[in-house]
């Protein structure tokens, strides 16, 4: 029985066998395609869970690097304030007011008449510095605040409008974008968009196959790719996580990502960033994407002041920002526009009438000309210099801080314009060519830049001669020169020597400098020699004093370059950049107090916390007799020497003080000067340092008067403190004399420095009489 | 007597316009080419000068207002702030001795006694000689 037991078992075990094998080997094949599929998940699974953490780790950090942006100091209103209603006008509409006949909610003005306003301000914070909305009026007479007072009518101290957005400081892509939150858009804005690229939006869970299917339906119908499936979730995934490719892969990681998306996120932290992201223009070579920065690139204003017309330009521009270019292709973009307008009224976003008043109006974008949201480079370039000792280039272009500048929008205006049209009118006036300029202004005491232009076209970013355009100064020179002289026992009646200087060099070379009029004047006054800027009378005084003596006053007060010290330094052979002339010269307007020239006065980060203060910081350098005294010297340049052609254009009494400069062969044309409020350098020359047909007073002079022709600024009152005291010297000997005496003059004198002797009198008027005269005056 | 009255009176004119021509300011300076200038500035329309403000209005209100708010700050112990304040008052009046002497006090307070200093000197320059904050700003100058 076993036996037979055996050999049935034998006997059937090939038999079993032989049916097993096949099901063996199937088994055997799904195992292994149980295990690839296993294998597949598994992959698949990390796949997902890797997606799934790139989506939320990009999602939930910092979404885009925000370039740091840059902004002018805010207009201060006052009663006092020097302001013109032009500038007014300007500065409201750089700020995207609206001008309306009724002034009802913050950010709108209205006229009442030339000189008086309404404004509704809208408030800022900066950091812990809070301005709040309130309505104002002004009155402006003579280019000043005059009358400021608020709502019920009482009088306001102090306001200010908010800083205005001057510029950015952007990493290598240029990518740019003004973030925008959801409850800012209008609701228009987002239910179009819902509209016109997802209806189903608030449905699907990331991908709509009913909207794929429609896509291929059509595309097949059509033979060619005339209609997208992807859902707004899917755009966004492609723009914010993948790049543009078209393959079959990519589209299932798209598909996969705005599952995931769907999954963590809600439906309006999606629509929040698809707004926020969507590429939407260019700006030169920056990109503009987001519906918030796209409203101020295409029609100046903040997206929530936007009208139904200017909503659907920009939805349409999110089939194709360059395609539907309304600058470049108006008539594309206004059919474009015109089919969004339908879409709204179609979706019942609208009304007829509203669709209708839509589409009968223009395109509505700013001129091309003022397309460009930022154009001062050449100040921008100078808050990158003052920012970089303190935050590194990743800080600046990613992190999205704020930077408040010292720049004022009036000047850097009227300094623009001033040498753009004069640098044109002079090379047609001499037939000259290739003529450059450089101008810098800032605000007297503060020491704050409030304008830098560095190149005649101001947009230009390249070379920033303002900044670095090294040249030798010329007579610029002279005020140290003669400043040291008065610190070192000199005073403005001493009698110095105009007759030829002849020195000889360590190389064996004389140098002989000579008068621009070629003329030798004999001895004058140090007041008359630094008016009609004597070269041979600077050269000799600065060499009595020592010229060790000058280049130290020229160190104290703030000069830091290297040059040799030579008797050609005393004519201006050393060079400076127009920036270190106005920091040079503002310890001259500033009472003899050196000032670092400063662009930025705070930073704060992106969530408007304060990281950065840059303050006053001061050192007294000059006495301030000695200040006192240079100041007045400088305002007879201006009154009766080469710097008189101011006056040709302002008004006398504003008693300005500066100094022309013009060096060999002309090749250089400079000015410097100063009111009681502003200071201003300008420079004119040719970049290949070739000859101009200009001095200091027939080129850069007229950019300065053109400059303060524009802008009001207060007289120069020379300070009433210091042991100052005013005699009437005789013009000829420099003996004391009386105001009654022929060829009398009053100058100032430090105590202690004054004349040591008398001069004779010749009466003009019989003693009594004039007595009698000054006692009835 | 008619033809010589006439004469003189001429000849009182043609003096009269060489004395005028006399005391016209000497050219420094020479421009090289003046003719082409006064073209060109002829051909230009000169636009009214803007009414610089030779005298201005008083900015007294808003001077005393940023005085308080810097005094306020000041006063709770608000150092920076009073900084802040301050400087934004010496952008309305840089001759302002006030403000040096709110900015010297916080700076001392902030232990940066350089610029302490340096604003107590400044303000000296400007307060009134004899004045209370004259001899305080000259306390500050004396602070080890």
């Amino acid at each position: 029985m076993v036996k037979k037991a055996k050999v049935k078992k034998t006997k059937k075990a090939p038999r079993r066998a032989s049916k097993k094998k096949p099901k063996a080997a199937r088994s055997k094949i799904w195992r292994v395609i149980g295990g690839l599929c296993a294998i597949v998940a598994v992959v698949f699974l990390i796949w997902v869970v890797y997606l799934d953490f790139e989506v939320r780790s990009k999602f939930d950090g910092r979404k885009w690097a925000l370039p740091a942006r840059v902004y002018a100091q805010p207009l201060e209103l006052y009663v006092g304030q020097q302001l013109t209603a032009a500038d007014l006008k300007a500065e409201l509409s750089a700020l995207e007011y609206q001008q309306v006949t009724y002034v009802k909610r913050s950010g709108q003005w209205s006229a009442r008449s030339s000189n008086e306003f309404e404004i509704y301000i809208r408030g800022f914070a900066i950091a812990d510095d809070v301005e709040s909305d309130r309505y104002l009026r002004l009155r402006i007479a003579n280019s000043q605040i005059v009358s400021l007072k608020g709502e019920a009518g009482g009088s306001v101290p102090l306001a200010r409008l908010e800083p205005p957005l001057i510029g950015g400081i952007y990493p290598k892509q240029r990518e740019d974008r003004s973030l925008v939150q959801l409850h800012e858009v209008p609701a228009l804005l987002g239910e179009t968009l819902i509209a016109i690229e997802d209806r189903a939006f608030v449905d699907h869970w990331g991908v709509s196959p009913r909207a794929i299917a429609r896509a291929m339906l059509v595309n097949m119908k059509s033979g060619r790719i005339v209609q997208g499936g992807s859902t707004l979730t899917q755009q966004l995934v492609k723009n914010f996580f993948l790049d543009q490719s078209r393959s079959l892969s990519r589209k299932l990681t798209e598909a996969v990502m705005s599952v995931l998306l769907e999954l963590h996120y809600s439906k309006a932290e999606i629509l929040e960033t698809y707004l926020n992201e969507i590429y939407l223009g260019q700006s030169g070579p920056r990109e503009i994407h987001g519906f918030g920065l796209a409203a101020k690139h295409y029609f100046r204003r903040p997206v929530q002041q936007l009208e139904v017309h200017e909503i659907a330009l920009l939805i349409g521009l999110v089939k194709g920002a360059s395609y539907y270019n309304p600058w470049r292709n108006p008539e594309r973009a206004l059919g474009r526009r015109n089919l969004v307008i339908d879409v709204m009224l179609d979706q019942e976003l609208i009304g007829v009438s509203q669709a209708k008043t839509a589409k009968s109006k223009s395109l509505g974008v700013v001129s091309a000309s003022k397309r460009r949201l930022h154009d001062y480079p050449a100040f921008i370039d100078l808050v990158k210099r003052q920012l970089r000792e303190d935050y590194s280039a990743e800080e600046l272009n990613s992190e999205g801080l704020k930077i408040y500048s010292t720049m004022s929008l009036r000047a850097q205006g009227h300094v623009e314009r001033a040498l753009t049209e004069r640098l044109k009118s002079l090379e047609s006036a001499y037939k000259a060519t290739g003529l450059q300029g450089a101008v810098v202004l800032a605000a007297v005491g503060s020491g704050e830049v409030e304008a830098v232009v560095g190149d005649r076209n101001t947009q230009f970013s390249g070379f920033n001669r303002a900044l670095d355009a090294r040249r030798s100064i010329g007579s610029l020179i002279k005020p140290v020169v003669y400043l040291t002289a008065l610190q070192n026992g000199y005073n403005l009646a001493s009698k110095i020597s105009d007759a030829p200087v002849s020195v000889k060099g360590p190389d064996g070379k004389l140098w002989q400098p000579r008068n621009f009029d070629r003329i030798s004047h004999g001895d004058v006054f140090l007041i008359d020699a630094l008016t009609q800027s004597y070269n041979l009378a600077a050269a000799r005084l600065g060499m009595d004093v020592g010229l060790g003596k000058v280049w130290e006053t020229m160190q104290s007060m703030g000069v830091e370059v290297e040059t040799s010290v030579t008797p050609a330094m005393l004519l201006g052979s050393v060079s400076l950049t127009p920036m270190e002339v106005l920091g040079l010269y503002h310890v001259l307007a500033n009472d003899g107090v050196k000032t670092p020239m400063r662009a930025i006065r705070t930073v704060v980060d992106a969530q408007n916390h304060h990281l950065n203060r840059y303050p006053l910081e001061i050192e007294q350098v000059v006495d301030l007799e000695a200040a006192h005294l240079i100041q007045f010297a400088m305002q007879n340049v201006m009154q009766e020497g080469t710097g008189r052609g101011v006056y040709q254009q302002l008004p006398r009494e504003l008693m300005l003080a500066g100094k022309t400069g013009t060096t060999n062969n002309q090749r250089d044309s400079w000015f410097a000067g100063f009111s009681g409020q502003h200071i201003a350098v300008a420079w004119i020359g040719k970049d290949d340092n070739s000859i101009t047909p200009l001095t200091g007073s027939s080129g850069a002079l007229r950019v300065w008067r053109d400059v303060f022709r524009r802008l009001p600024t207060q007289g120069l009152a020379l300070s009433q403190g210091g042991d100052i005291e005013y005699l009437w010297v005789d013009k000829e000997t420099g003996g004391l004399s009386d105001e009654n005496c022929m060829g009398a003059r009053r100058l100032p004198f430090e105590t202690g420095q004054t004349p040591d002797f008398n001069a004779q009198c010749q009466r003009r008027k019989n003693p009594i009489s004039h007595w009698f005269d000054k006692w009835l005056r | 007597m008619f033809e010589f009255k006439k004469v003189r009176l001429l000849g009182g004119l043609i003096l009269m316009t060489l004395v005028g021509c006399e005391t016209t300011q000497p050219r420094y300076e020479p421009v090289y080419y003046p003719a082409v200038i006064d073209e060109a500035e002829r051909s230009q329309p000169t636009p009214a000068p803007v009414k610089s403000t030779v005298e201005p209005v008083s900015t007294q209100s808003v001077t005393a207002l940023l005085e308080q708010e810097a005094r306020k700050e000041f006063d709770s112990q608000e150092w920076q702030r009073t900084i802040v304040v301050a400087e934004r008052g010496l952008r309305v009046d840089r001759r302002n001795a006030e403000f040096y002497w709110l900015i010297a006090r916080s700076y001392l307070n902030l232990d940066n006694i350089n610029q302490a200093k340096a604003f107590a000197e400044q303000g000296l320059r400007y307060a009134r000689q004899g004045s209370r904050l004259a001899r305080d700003l000259q306390g500050l100058l004396s602070a080890p």
